[in-house]
């Protein structure tokens, strides 16, 4: 996050534009949901293989998909979690990005 | 017999009857006109999930960025079955033999995938449960479809199995 910081406009009375910081400390999060068509090893196999998780923790995220409806696989800038939710899409699962306050 | 092994080299070995190669086949183009005619569909609330659950506008800027590149990648993984599973010259009734590697097994797993997601759409299932109803004529693709999902997951195991410890 230091990017961040730094490229937080100073204003010439010295404070911060807190516009900015907000905008990049809230981050945005790839929520995966169940559907009732994903295979639980495809899901998971998809988590070790995209996020390159280790079989642990991807099955527990799928878990979580399964049993409580849906999963946060990441967080982080609106367009990395567009480029994760796009490859989401390509392996057919469902999917979603939202802001992590909403 | 179907089947779906690990060869002596690692590489996953899909075996397919004439009949169930021929219906791969014919699936897989379809999805392929499915996915690149301009045509709404349906089935597309399933293949192309809005990206925004509560913004549509978001969604819909998403679909501009992203959908041609997302229904080429699908059509590609189609258009890889269709190629494996046609099968080349055989003799009538021979068994089809496809060995696949790393970047064709995705293509078969993902669009194994888009064609459930549309029969499911085809077929109303929207549970876990699969508690829905059918006509006759619709109940036919219910084998299909789990016979489909069946194929999946061996060759999701397969894959699994050539990766483990590498």
């Amino acid at each position: 996050m230091s990017s961040t910081l730094e490229s937080a406009d100073t204003r010439t009375d010295g404070s911060l534009d807190t516009r900015g910081l907000e905008q990049f400390s809230t981050p945005w999060l790839t929520v995966v949901w169940n559907d009732p068509v994903n295979l639980m090893n495809y899901v998971s196999f998809v988590f070790r293989s995209y996020f390159g998780l280790p079989r642990e923790e991807a099955d527990r995220l799928m878990l979580l998909v399964h049993n409580e409806g849906r999963a946060v696989v990441a967080s982080g800038n609106r367009e990395a979690m567009e480029r994760h939710v796009s490859a989401m899409h390509g392996y057919g699962l469902r999917a979603s990005i939202t802001r992590a306050d909403a | 017999m179907t089947a779906v092994e690990v060869t002596d080299a690692g590489r996953v070995q899909l075996t397919l009857e004439p009949d169930e190669a021929r219906m791969l086949a014919d699936l897989a183009e379809q999805i392929e006109q499915l996915v690149t005619e301009a045509v709404d569909d349906p089935a597309f609330d399933r293949l192309f999930p809005p990206a925004y659950r509560d913004d549509a506008a978001a969604s819909a800027e998403f679909d501009r960025f992203e959908r041609a590149g997302l229904a080429e990648g699908k059509a590609g993984a189609a258009r890889t079955v269709m190629s494996g599973a046609s099968g080349g010259d055989l003799a009538e009734g021979e068994p089809v033999r496809i060995e696949l590697d790393d970047h064709e097994i995705w293509a078969w797993m993902t669009h194994l995938t888009d064609v459930r997601l549309v029969l499911a759409e085809r077929l109303g299932i929207d549970a876990d449960d699969g508690g829905f109803e059918l006509d006759d004529e619709m109940a036919t693709l219910v084998p299909l479809y789990d016979w489909l999902g069946w194929l999946q997951a061996a060759l999701v195991d397969a894959l699994e199995s050539t990766t483990e410890g590498a």
